[in-house]
């Protein structure tokens, strides 16, 4: 139960970071969400 | 020179460089920075590790985010002004005891979060018009919540300098509340104090009321602080009555606190304060991220291991005034605590480590107030209307020695501290 809410939460946290990736106009800005999104993204699919 | 002095140079002009000539990111300079740091060691490009080392900090990413949705609900619904305009309306007629109120009053979402920079972006923000309009001038106003803000990151339950430094030592986040709130607390009272002895003469109640924002308690009843009341309970209640009260960890109560505050207040616009919430809170996440693979890049090329054992070799008055100096010039609480906090934590085995790590932690926050970045001192300039941000530092300057110098002595008589804390 505990680890579907903390997946739950990551993908809300990801989601959001990902509306702001395709809002935000400076690619350096872009490239910092990117490198946040690497972490959120794999272990959402479990990959690590 | 030592090969692992020429990578760590490396690393750190790339870091540099990325920050001040290029204008990245934090996070991103430093995710460059262990690019670089990983060639000139001779590994290439380990991809393997540099996403390792963006998972180090997962669990304080997850804090953060969660920390900020929730605190920005709290302000959303009316809660944080209405304990403000409370406060100044009960107790405008005992200064003194009213400046040490606001001092933890500003430090609260620091204390919940490990931000700083919440505290200036939410409770600093309701008291900055009270202060100025009890008579404070702007720019000690912006040194009085900048300084709170930095004991507000460090006061418990979360302190991500500490989470950092132990993360690098593998010594679990257990214990550090008493002392944690030995080092902070007492300064912050005492820089309230000073900044109610030098500076509030008469206060104007009507005048400061009017530029609060409006209690909401009629409206709404106790129900508006249910929230915090629950957070608080749940955080209190795992560590009090571990046997009724499950540990179901700190970003699901966050995101409980969060949830129950929508219905509790003022009607709240969700998807846009969590967005609000969120944006606020990238540059904190990039650093975290960017600092676990610098971190992970340290380890594998042997730099880590390598500042340690310098840091063992050094005499012990360099030392102390070298952590004096050092880590609150690397312009970040968190840099400080990843690449100078950890080998010094080394340093001073044998004496209690939990209150060395505390004492470092304090002194690695204060970066967070200092140029190039000075990332606080800039968020308080731009919220009381101040051109040149320095003038900000300027007049922190004071606290800023004390609070040095008290983390210093710290260290010095850690172990005596922790027995006397136990």
């Amino acid at each position: 139960m505990l680890f579907y809410l903390y997946i739950i939460i990551t993908i809300v946290i990801a989601a959001v970071i990902l509306a702001e990736l395709f809002r935000e106009k400076s690619w350096r800005h872009q490239a910092a969400m990117v490198i946040i999104l690497i972490p959120l993204v794999l272990r959402i699919f479990q990959i690590k | 020179m030592q090969f692992e002095l020429v990578i760590l140079l490396s690393m750190l002009i790339v870091f540099a460089a990325g920050v001040f000539w290029l204008k990245l990111p934090a996070g991103v300079a430093m995710a460059a920075a262990s690019v670089v740091g990983a060639l000139v060691g001779g590994q290439g490009i380990p991809i393997r590790h540099l996403v390792e080392g963006t998972f180090g900090y997962l669990d304080a990413v997850l804090i953060i985010a969660t920390a900020m949705i929730f605190m920005k609900i709290v302000e959303a619904t009316g809660a944080l002004g209405t304990i403000s305009y409370g406060m100044i309306k009960s107790l405008y007629r005992f200064p003194t005891l009213l400046m040490i109120l606001v001092a933890f009053f500003v430090m609260f979402p620091g204390m919940l979060t490990g931000l700083s920079s919440a505290c200036i972006l939410t409770t600093g923000a309701l008291v900055a018009p009270a202060l100025v309009g009890m008579g404070i001038p702007a720019v000690s106003v912006g040194a009085f919540i900048a300084v709170m803000a930095v004991f507000g990151m460090i006061a418990p339950p979360i302190n991500i300098p500490v989470m950092i430094i132990g993360g690098g030592v593998d010594m679990p986040y257990v214990g550090f509340e008493k002392p944690l709130i030995f080092l902070t607390f007492p300064l912050a009272i005492v820089t309230a104090l000073y900044v109610r002895v030098r500076f509030i003469r008469k206060i104007d109640v009507n005048d400061i009321l009017d530029k609060l924002p409006k209690s909401v308690y009629a409206k709404h009843g106790m129900k508006l602080f249910l929230p915090l009341f629950v957070v608080i309970g749940l955080m209190v209640g795992i560590r009090v009555a571990p046997d009724f009260v499950p540990d179901i960890g700190i970003p699901l109560i966050f995101m409980i606190g969060a949830v129950i505050g929508i219905w509790t207040g003022e009607r709240v616009e969700v998807i846009s304060v969590v967005r609000n919430a969120i944006r606020e809170s990238l540059p904190v996440l990039g650093i975290l991220v960017g600092v676990g693979m610098f971190v992970q890049i340290m380890t594998l090329t042997g730099v880590r291991g390598y500042l340690a054992v310098s840091a063992l070799q050094l005499p012990a008055a360099l030392l102390y005034l070298g952590i004096a100096v050092i880590m609150p010039a690397m312009g970040s609480a968190y840099a400080a605590s990843s690449v100078i906090g950890v080998p010094l934590v080394f340093v001073f085995l044998g004496r209690n480590e939990i209150v060395v790590t505390s004492a470092l932690s304090l002194i690695a926050g204060i970066g967070d107030l200092m140029p190039p970045p000075s990332l606080l001192c800039v968020f308080a300039a731009q919220l009381l209307g101040i051109k040149n941000h320095f003038t900000v530092l300027k007049a922190a300057i004071v606290p800023i020695l004390v609070a040095l110098i008290f983390g210093i002595v710290t260290i010095i008589y850690a172990a005596d501290i922790g027995s006397m804390l136990k």
